[in-house]
């Protein structure tokens, strides 16, 4: 589950922030985009944004920026869901923390719910007699009243 | 349990010798008496396959009119339920640990309305206090990935909507091994085990919670039996032609089910669908055999169900039909050409039935039902053959000289048929419509239900004309099937329509056109050959043929179906006082789906969570990496709609590609190649 809001600090350098986003700022319209599409607090936000900007001082290359600011949201949201970041975003969607066992991954538990473990038996189809002349001989044996079934039935007790 | 032959199979074998005693001797002493009507009219090679497609299609329609008069009088006596062995008389409450499998094959399915049939039983369940004893898998045979991602995404959002995780189950095989059936038995082969009795949905089926209750508690108070089929009512539908389907099932059904349930006991039929199976007999004894040869007629069986009764009744235990058991529902086809792309497969699997007859060790009674499944199409070349024969015989009379030369001084004043032979068969095919209205007219408050007597004398009197005029189109097209089988043309599995689509006009003369240039030139022809009086007992036949573009097309429209439901006609009484699961499935279309509004497949692989969802979903296939890499920079470089179907199938399935496929589309710089994603914002956003 993600940390909460207390163990992570979203005090951010207004004025240092404010001179990154000018310059990157198609870069980070993206990184918004994509967080508004998550379901996350506004403390969460600020503090992936933070983690963002933070890493937009580094030298880069422009056409590299965008994925050096996507790599870095992944890796924060992996940080806030103390595992990798694919658990973190359906943690954000399922919340569900009660029903998933001691340590077990997001990506884990959905996986049980959609197909319960298998118990696999074999299931073969038995050989069926089609033969014609078998059943023409069976055909007489019945006009002749030696009537035999393949299987008996089993009837309730009081029913037969 | 001992091994005993139980008390009712000696009641039904002494019901079904009568029963066959009524279908035999009438049809005998009719050919008879046609016979010498014939004797001095027609020469022997015209007269004895008349008279022999006479006695077939005679018994053929006497066996309808015994089983629906035997219903009546039931029906009239309050049921049928009171037979010794019937399962209705013992119920026990189901075990705690006793666990059900509620399985609903979905191909390619509208998944709205999958989601929404199983949310309505599912509530139905939950208000009935039953949900601990049953759980839900969508077991999906979808080869479209767009449609594919729906159902995953409907199966996740209905899981946390419902609470239902642990609950509801999804599953997609990616090889469809034998279509429904083998969809049916993977789940056995996987989960079986697991689940001592399962209950086999269709992808339009609803279910009432009590009803699954009560098909339970049956199941548990009779070990012996293995399958209880119900009999899912027709609702729903809003096209002209699908309420007159819905109608007719809802008024005349009942007769005929519960007619059917006094012959059958239980040696019963099972339709695959709206049914309860007893798992582990299942697994032991209904694997289907594949039939030697190449398909239409050898291969994997088409149409399972009935084969699967057999089965299971040869294996020693009892399959019951159980048509008074209420809360089941299922849709019927919208319009006249979908009901025929049905009836062509149902064709093709139902004379395959007819090489499983020689079978050792099958019931009689279930010997019986495939040829009787076979006849359901056979029936249509019989009676074209018998129009044929027939239409020859008249010329006959009409000819100075006559074919064998036993011309006739009063031909123009002659019946082609003696008029007690078609009061006879009037009779026996318009009876049980007038059984079903005084059996509603005999219920107090049923006949409100189908909007008063008088509209529904008026339904009843169209629903017939629209019957008359349907009846030689779909000889036309069982006969075509039946002759296509035979040459060796087999169908290809696919998806059912289940929503109101109206056949264009287009469609309509693509698809009829010739029926009706056929019914026409006939006219034509056979106007002038035959006189006005042997012509006039074509023209039902002539007149349904000639209209069958104009009948497809009308019938087809919702609207047409709306306004006669408007004015109370074909009004059921489900739609009267719509059960509460009806009325949930209507309020479940709304509930809480994704909504995909452009490219599902896009959308997978753009948004965070629906990426998220889909990939935990996925297993990482290493072996697929090298040729999934190059698919992803194909995507990336041309555009995701440069990708074939079979090419997202491969991306879709690994969940490393998809991942790594999330991050790339995100972490491109070109904006015109991330337009094609969808991800481009307006400058200033």
């Amino acid at each position: 589950m993600f940390k909460d809001d207390s163990t992570y600090s979203v005090n951010p350098d207004l004025h240092h922030d404010i001179f990154v986003v000018e310059k990157n700022a198609p870069v980070i319209r993206r990184i918004e985009h994509y967080l508004a599409r998550l379901q996350l607090s506004d403390a969460q936000r600020l503090w992936i944004r933070g983690q963002v900007l933070a890493r937009m001082n580094a030298p880069a290359e422009k056409e590299a920026l965008y994925g050096l600011a996507f790599a870095t949201v992944q890796t924060a949201l992996a940080t806030l869901a103390d595992g990798d970041e694919m658990d973190g975003r359906l943690d954000l969607w399922a919340g569900m923390e009660g029903q998933r066992e001691e340590g077990e991954k997001r990506a884990r538990w959905l996986q049980r719910q959609m197909q319960p473990p298998l118990l696999r038996q074999p299931m073969a189809s038995r050989p069926l007699n089609r033969s014609l002349w078998a059943a023409c001989l069976r055909f007489l044996d019945l006009l002749a009243f030696r009537r035999h079934t393949a299987a008996v039935r089993r009837a309730l007790q009081g029913e037969y | 349990m001992v091994n005993v032959r139980p008390a009712w199979e000696s009641i039904a074998r002494s019901r079904r010798a009568w029963l066959t005693a009524l279908i035999v001797l009438p049809a005998c002493a009719a050919g008879v008496l046609l016979d010498q009507a014939f004797a001095q009219r027609l020469p022997l090679w015209l007269e004895i396959p008349t008279l022999i497609i006479f006695v077939l299609l005679f018994a053929w329609i006497s066996a309808g009119f015994w089983t629906a008069l035997v219903g009546f009088v039931l029906l009239l006596r309050g049921g049928s339920h009171k037979t010794p062995g019937s399962p209705e008389q013992r119920l026990v409450q189901p075990r705690p640990q006793v666990k059900t499998a509620i399985l609903m094959p979905i191909y390619n399915e509208e998944v709205e309305r999958v989601a929404a049939g199983l949310q309505a039983t599912y509530r139905s369940l939950a208000l009935a206090g039953a949900l601990s004893h049953f759980e839900f898998f969508l077991l999906s045979d979808t080869r479209d990935p767009a449609v594919w991602l729906k159902e995953e995404m409907a199966w996740s959002a209905l899981c946390k909507a419902l609470q239902g995780f642990g609950r509801i189950h999804y599953r997609r095989r990616p090889v469809n091994n034998k279509a429904k059936s083998g969809n049916v038995a993977d789940f056995c082969r996987r989960w079986g085990k697991d689940y001592e009795y399962m209950v086999v949905l269709d992808a339009d089926s609803v279910m009432r919670g009590e009803t699954l209750l009560r098909l339970l508690e049956m199941m548990e108070g009779n070990p012996q039996v293995g399958i209880i089929q119900t009999q899912p009512l027709a609702v729903n539908r809003e096209t002209l032609y699908a309420r007159l389907q819905q109608f007719a099932h809802r008024l005349y059904g009942p007769l005929f089910s519960t007619g059917l349930r006094f012959w059958q006991l239980g040696d019963g039929h099972y339709i695959g669908h709206n049914a309860i199976l007893r798992t582990a007999p299942f697994v032991q004894h209904c694997a289907l055999p594949v039939l030697p040869g190449r398909p239409p007629l050898g291969g994997a069986l088409l149409s399972h169900d009935f084969v699967e009764a057999a089965l299971m009744a040869k294996g020693g235990w009892e399959v019951w039909f159980v048509p008074g058991l209420e809360g089941s529902y299922e849709e019927v086809p919208p319009t006249l050409i979908d009901d025929l792309k049905r009836d062509r497969r149902w064709a093709q699997g139902n004379l395959q039935h007819l090489r499983l007859l020689s079978s050792e060790g099958l019931r009689s009674a279930h010997r019986f039902l495939f040829v009787n499944g076979a006849m359901s199409f056979l029936a249509a070349p019989l009676w074209g053959l018998f129009l044929l024969l027939g239409g020859v015989a008249a010329w006959h009379w009409q000819s100075p000289l006559g074919l064998g030369g036993v011309a006739l001084d009063n031909a123009w004043t002659v019946e082609p048929l003696p008029l007690w032979i078609f009061g006879i068969t009037a009779t026996l095919l318009l009876a049980p419509k007038f059984m079903a209205i005084f059996w509603v007219f005999w219920q107090r408050d049923l006949a409100v239900r189908y909007g008063g007597l008088w509209r529904l004398g008026w339904s009843v009197l169209l629903e017939t004309l629209f019957s008359v005029l349907m009846a030689p189109i779909r000889m036309v097209f069982h006969s075509q099937f039946v002759i296509q089988a035979l040459l060796g043309r087999s169908v290809r599995w696919g998806a059912q329509v289940r929503g109101d689509q109206a056949t264009s006009w287009g469609d309509a003369l693509g698809s009829f056109g010739w029926c009706s240039a056929m019914g026409l030139i006939l006219a034509a022809l056979l106007y002038p050959l035959l006189g006005g009086w042997h012509f006039g007992w074509l023209l039902p036949i002539l007149l349904g043929l000639s209209a069958a573009v104009p009948l497809a097309v009308l019938t087809s429209r919702a609207s047409l179906g709306r306004a006669a439901r408007a004015r109370g006609l074909f009004v059921i009484p489900e739609e009267y006082c719509p059960p509460l699961e009806l009325q949930g499935l209507a309020q479940g279309r709304l509930v809480d789906l994704p909504q995909f509004t452009g490219d599902p497949f896009v959308q997978v692989v753009v948004d965070p969570q629906l990426n998220a969802i889909h990939a935990a979903l996925q297993r990482n296939r290493p072996g697929v990496w090298p040729k999934a890499a190059a698919l992803c920079h194909k995507a990336l470089a041309l555009g995701p709609q440069h990708l074939t179907g079979r090419e997202r199938n491969i991306l879709l399935s690994d969940r490393h590609s998809m991942l790594a496929l999330h991050r790339a589309v995100w972490s491109l710089a070109d904006e015109e190649r991330i337009a094609d994603w969808g991800v481009a914002l307006p400058e200033g956003a």
